[in-house]
């Protein structure tokens, strides 16, 4: 039997995961990389740490080459793909080279947002190559855009690398996705206690500057900057998909089945570029996290080689150390629910709604209650038996079920774990 | 200079200036006096007045942890804490298992030092090096669990805590403390000195290490401590019994007094009413361990049938049960022994004290020397409705309960009428063992000696409770431990005798040692295990300080001498040594015959011999017959010159 | 190579902290509480049913290598643990959260993930503990106790139902 040609597109934790899983369950495989950067896996995720001076460059590399000869990996990195023939089951390089395919996996990720020009000074982070030039730029005073995860992380690398720092943020708060109000206001806290302002409910409308930026203006006032940096989102890469009439969903990722199968049947897509249910609505969401690209690029080579693993469901997880608390989170605040009002998973409206909250030995929770479960939860400095919640989140289980469980001596006994899980909801 | 094991600091709290203090450990007298209860005596000595009140702000609470606790030695779990006992006036220590100590060595701490007193009422956290007196309004008026429960609740089920019961807070003197709901601490009246002080609780978390000067020496030297346990044959009925496999021995082998010391419990009672089956099917519901001890001798009990059902209580091995509730107080059922039980230990009610004192009363009361009019109208007899009702008075220190649990002395002196005649007790605290029916071997004889006041078991050697069993067993332990040829052959003059006294001071002796170096045990299924040189090995593995056996020995010897000294201050000599007269009566059983006071052997003894003995003792410890103090010689032979001055200076010494 | 692991039998637990000494000491030279891989966590008075031991059960499926940005956690051939690559580890924490057992720990001195690592085939803790609460149990012969241990109860309830 002649190896199976798999041609993944992409060298992000979802390409190299696929790629791997591949190697691990068959030698019968012949597998081919392409990627437009020319480094072997690195973990974006620490690049804010690596701006910040606390790794050096090297330590942000996942992997090496050697272990991409190890697995057998044929590596064309440095090279585009510009166009997919599904029926030919081909696609072209930009050195108008063609490979064949049986099986197509595209993991061509996500790529930051940006508005306005790309003046010098002007950043995004998103790669190995955008941290490279936001050190090399040694500016002084930064204004970041956008404090989700991302811009809080790169704000604080910044501050440590002696920057004054001011961060704008559309929203009335900042982490939008992973806190409500409450927790956010502490860590906004935390953030001014070091001098790093933050401005919410604001919008950028105007980059100033020649070929250097001089500055930003917002609505409500006028910024001087040196140096400025967009975090306001990614946006899933898939034009390339898109070209080759793959179905591309309504949050603007591609759509996979629960086998991670595109519209087209032999290609598949992980990670960024993928628009996945989140497994505690079952509705498609963008979680881009690497955690699920990592799975999400498992799964699709196990179905690649005619397996039949199902996708549970893609997690958002906030984990942010903002000066030495740790601030985490998982599923959805009451603010993003209010946004899903019509979700079938929640029967109902929210009027059902719930919030348990509580400043607990030197931390900070609060779950999000719909109806009898638990959609959400967040974390200020409280990091013992979270992964214990979040699991009986995922399980979906009912709370006044665990509530009638933790009454019952009985019951209990037979199930330790359980009451690790109590003092999130029980206060005796 | 950095020594494994020892944390490096004493940490001192003042109640009434709201101040903290931290000081360095002074590693050379760490040394001589090791830690734990030779450091308490130390300290002790050096900064408690001699006169001071028991509920003054200026008496002061000691708590030791020893250089071995909180390490993975085996059996390496006790610490222990000292006062001046309102209940006897002596100093004294108390010690305890449970998770306080191992979290007070974990944050830092190698002794906690508590003064003052508060102007309301307050619990001590200690967290590392984040040490706050806090305030216990909330608290005040709960019981022991209660208050457990809250203290939990606001720092989280890690902390280890230390909490005071009802009783405590109404200054009641035979009371105990509770760690963690299950490890009584302070007899003596611990919460009686705490609430004198407005100090409801204490609770700990520690999250920095021990260090251990040489892991791989400890590591195989615990390792072949476990395997002792694990290849041991009857290991698996330890394991499935707990300390209720010695329910036998004292059912059965030996006995539990009762009616106030004249009589003994029926074997055959003991079986119908307290038998372990029972036990295990009905009562029972878990076990709970000391720090790296595999012995588990505090068991969780609670009533599945019955009018108590429901009712639970995690109590220190089956003393408290059996012996106390069910001889002393003849409650008549398990399931009435888990609620009184449950009683106590929620008020904080000393089980073993105070048992003693109802079993006293009920005598008082059959002689006439305590009416109804004393009684508050209720009729006193050795039942469960009597126990319960003497309790809840003492809990409220009110009426005659409030008077007995004063302990003895002040007992004594209230009721009048020619009661002391009728208490079995030594300095004002009761025996536990009758050497009538266990023969006079070295915990029975140390109940006089002990300047603590008789309490069980600090002269454990390893045969205690093991009437008949062979002597060479004694002789063995000795050797091993290290006790000296010639002094065995004081011991051992000739074959089918052994000297009780001169044996006892040895015992006395490792007891006091285990207990300051924070290793071992004085129950005998535990210390079986051990051989002396797992201490002068484990000891020098985690310190790093190089030390012998012998050296340990002397160590101990200082120790014991300290804290025999410590009482001499107070004014306490040979004339407080006394045999309890009701010893010297014969016990009339009504299965087991007639039994008398006797040796290991069954030889009689007169009130000429057990002189004859307690000179003995003296002569062993190298203290003055006549005064039973010790000698100036002997102070200066083991380093304790300073006190020998004192001692001197105060008239108590030539 | 047959699939063991560390199986806790809660009921037998004591609370005696023995495995956690010992963890902490052959890991990091030291005795502490904080850094043992293995933790016991007590409910009530810390009797037997009422200790949580807690340990890695080394997953077939591991979320915590699923949510490691760096890829630290990966499987030891010989042993077949999930072990921590310090040298790759930020610290971020991720894994401490995501796990579902709570068996992956934050060790604060050196500021990166630990978990269990089976010292190396013949874990300590199970030496230690001395009340048969740890096992290293090749998975069929576990599934036999198991499944023994269920018999054995069903034979009780036989006994109370119909004797």
């Amino acid at each position: 039997m002649s190896a199976m040609k798999v041609v993944i597109i992409g060298n992000g934790i979802a390409g190299f995961s696929a790629a791997s899983t591949l190697r691990r369950l068959t030698e019968q495989c012949d597998i081919t990389m392409v990627a437009r950067e020319t480094t072997p896996l690195y973990s974006a995720c620490v690049l804010p740490d690596y701006i910040a001076g606390k790794i050096p460059r090297e330590h942000a590399f996942v992997k090496t080459e050697k272990d991409y000869k190890h697995l057998r990996i044929n590596t064309l990195f440095g090279c585009e793909v510009t166009a997919i023939d599904p029926d030919a089951r081909r696609v072209t390089l930009d050195n108008k080279k063609q490979l064949s395919f049986e099986r197509l996996i595209l993991a061509t990720g996500s790529g930051a947002m940006v508005f306005g020009e790309r003046k010098k000074g002007v950043f995004t982070l998103k790669t190995l190559q955008d941290a490279d030039a936001i050190i090399q730029h040694k500016g002084k005073k930064a204004v970041m855009i956008g404090a989700g995860a991302i811009g809080i992380e790169i704000s604080i690398a910044l501050h440590a690398q002696g920057y004054g720092v001011t961060i704008v943020e559309m929203m009335d708060q900042i982490l939008p996705l992973g806190l409500d109000q409450r927790g956010a206001d502490k860590v906004r806290g935390m953030l001014e206690e070091k001098g790093i302002k933050v401005f919410n409910g604001e919008r950028a409308i105007q980059v100033l500057g020649g070929e250097q930026v001089e500055g930003v203006v917002t609505d409500k006032r006028e910024l001087e900057c040196d140096t400025l940096i967009w975090a306001i989102g990614m946006r899933p890469q898939v034009e390339l998909a898109k070209q080759a009439g793959i179905s591309i969903g309504e949050k603007g990722g591609i759509r996979v089945n629960s086998h991670m199968e595109t519209s087209i049947s032999g290609i598949y897509a992980c990670g960024d570029c993928v628009e996945s249910n989140d497994i505690l609505t079952g509705e498609p969401y963008l979680n881009l996290f690497w955690h699920n690209a990592n799975r999400q690029g498992a799964v699709a080579a196990h179905n690649c080689l005619g397996g039949t693993k199902d996708y549970p469901g893609s997690q958002n997880i906030l984990n942010v150390d903002v000066f030495g608390n740790h601030v985490a989170g998982f599923g959805f605040t009451e603010e993003t629910l209010c946004r899903f009002r019509d979700i079938p998973a929640l029967r109902g409206s929210l009027a059902d709604l719930s919030i348990i909250e509580r400043e607990q030995n030197g931390g900070y929770y609060r779950l999000v209650v719909v109806g009898d479960r638990c959609m959400g939860g967040q974390f200020i400095n409280i990091t013992r038996d979270v992964g214990l919640l979040w699991s009986t989140m995922v399980q979906g289980r009912s709370i006044t079920g665990l509530l009638r469980m933790f009454d019952n001596e009985e019951l209990m006994c037979r199930r330790p774990w359980l009451h690790r899980v109590r003092p999130f909801f029980k206060t005796n | 200079m950095k020594a494994g094991g020892y944390a490096g600091q004493i940490l001192t709290i003042d109640l009434t200036k709201e101040e903290i203090k931290k000081e360095p450990l002074d590693l050379d007298m760490a040394k001589k006096f090791l830690g734990g209860f030779g450091l308490n005596c130390r300290l002790a000595w050096d900064l408690l007045d001699p006169k001071v009140d028991p509920y003054s702000p200026d008496n002061m609470i000691f708590m030791g942890m020893g250089p071995m606790l909180g390490t993975a030695a085996a059996v390496s779990s006790k610490h222990s804490v000292m006062s001046k006992w309102p209940s006897t006036g002596t100093i004294s220590p108390g010690t305890a298992g449970g998770d306080f100590g191992i979290n007070v060595k974990l944050s830092g701490y190698d002794e906690v030092v508590i003064k003052g007193k508060a102007k309301k009422p307050v619990y001590i956290k200690i967290n590392d090096d984040d040490v706050v007196i806090c305030d216990a309004s909330d608290l005040w008026g709960k019981d022991t669990y209660k208050t457990t429960d809250m203290l939990w609740e606001k720092h989280g089920r890690h902390y280890a805590v230390i909490a005071m019961g009802t009783a405590g807070e109404r200054l009641v003197n035979t009371t105990i403390c509770l760690i963690d709901k299950c490890t009584s601490w302070g007899k003596g009246g611990l919460p009686a000195i705490m609430g004198s002080k407005n100090l409801k609780a204490l609770v700990a978390c520690g999250s920095k290490g021990i260090s251990v000067a040489d892991p791989n020496r400890l590591i195989e030297r615990t390792r072949m401590i476990q395997q002792r346990f694990i290849g041991y044959p009857g290991r698996q009925k330890l394991l499935d019994l707990g300390t209720m496999d010695g329910f036998a021995s004292w059912a059965d082998i030996h006995g539990m007094s009762m009616n106030n010391w004249t009589n003994r419990f029926p074997t055959e009672e003991a079986y119908r009413l307290y038998n372990t089956d029972y036990y295990l099917e009905n009562i029972k519901a878990g076990r709970v361990s000391d720090p790296t001890c595999p012995m588990g001798c505090k068991d969780h009990v609670k009533v599945k049938k019955g009018e108590y059902t429901g009712t639970e209580a995690w109590v220190s091995s089956f003393y408290g049960r059996v012996v106390h509730m069910a001889a002393r107080c003849q409650v008549g059922s398990y399931e009435k022994n888990v609620k009184a039980q449950e009683f106590f230990q929620r008020t904080g009610l000393c089980i073993q004290s105070y048992t003693a004192l109802i079993d006293w009363a009920v005598e008082l009361y059959e002689r006439g020397i305590l009416t109804k009019k004393d009684t508050g109208g209720v009729e006193l007899k050795h039942d469960f409705e009597t126990t319960m009702y003497l309790a809840e008075q003492a809990n409220k220190h009110e009426g005659l309960g409030g008077i007995l649990s004063q302990g003895y002395k002040k007992a004594m002196q209230d009721i009048g009428g020619g009661c002391e005649k009728y208490a079995v007790q030594v300095k004002g605290m009761e025996p536990l063992y009758d050497p009538r029916i266990n023969r006079l071997s070295s915990a029975e004889f140390n109940q006089v000696v002990n300047p603590r006041g008789a309490h069980a078991p600090q002269g454990a050697s390893t045969l205690y409770m093991s009437k008949d069993a062979d002597p060479k067993g004694y002789r063995d332990w000795l050797e091993d431990r290290g006790v000296s040829p010639e002094a065995l052959k004081r011991i051992f003059p000739r074959p089918g005798y052994f000297n009780v006294a001169r044996l006892c001071s040895y015992a006395e002796d490792w007891v006091a040692f285990t207990n300051s170096v924070g290793m071992g045990c004085l129950r005998g299924r535990v210390d079986n295990f051990f051989k002396g040189e797992d201490w002068s090995e484990a000891y020098s593995a985690v310190t790093g300080f190089e030390t012998s056996l012998g050296e340990l020995r002397r160590a101990s010897r200082r120790i014991y001498n300290l804290y025999k000294a410590l009482n001499v201050r107070l004014g306490y000599s040979r004339k407080d040594d006394v045999f309890p007269e009701r010893w010297f009566e014969s016990l009339e059983t009504t299965d087991r015959g007639t039994m008398v006071l006797c040796d290991y052997f069954g030889t009689p003894l007169s009130k000429e011999d057990c002189e004859k003995l307690l000179d003995d003792y003296y002569d062993e410890r190298g203290w003055d017959i006549q005064t039973g103090i010790p000698i100036k010689k002997t102070l200066m032979e083991i380093d304790l010159e300073d006190v020998a001055r004192d001692l001197q200076k105060r008239g108590y010494i030539k | 190579m047959e699939e063991k692991a560390l199986v806790l039998h809660p009921e037998r637990c004591t609370g005696c902290h023995a495995c956690e000494m010992i963890c902490s000491l052959v890991h990091d030279s030291e005795c502490n509480l904080s850094l043992s891989r293995i933790g016991i966590m007590k409910t009530n008075g810390g009797g037997t049913n009422e200790n949580i031991p807690v340990v890695c059960q080394q997953c077939h499926d591991p979320i915590c290598a699923d949510v490691c940005v760096m890829g630290a956690i990966s499987r030891d051939e010989e042993t077949r643990a999930l072990v921590v690559n310090e040298d790759l580890c930020v610290g971020c924490k991720t894994c401490v959260i995501a796990c579902p057992l709570g068996g992956v720990l934050y060790h604060y001195i050196k500021g990166c993930a630990m978990k269990c690592d089976l010292c190396s085939g013949d874990s300590e803790c199970v030496k230690s503990c001395l009340y048969d609460a740890i096992e290293f149990l090749a998975m069929d012969e576990w599934g036999r106790k198991t499944r023994l241990k269920g018999a054995q109860n069903l034979g009780r309830i036989f006994e109370v139902v119909y004797k």
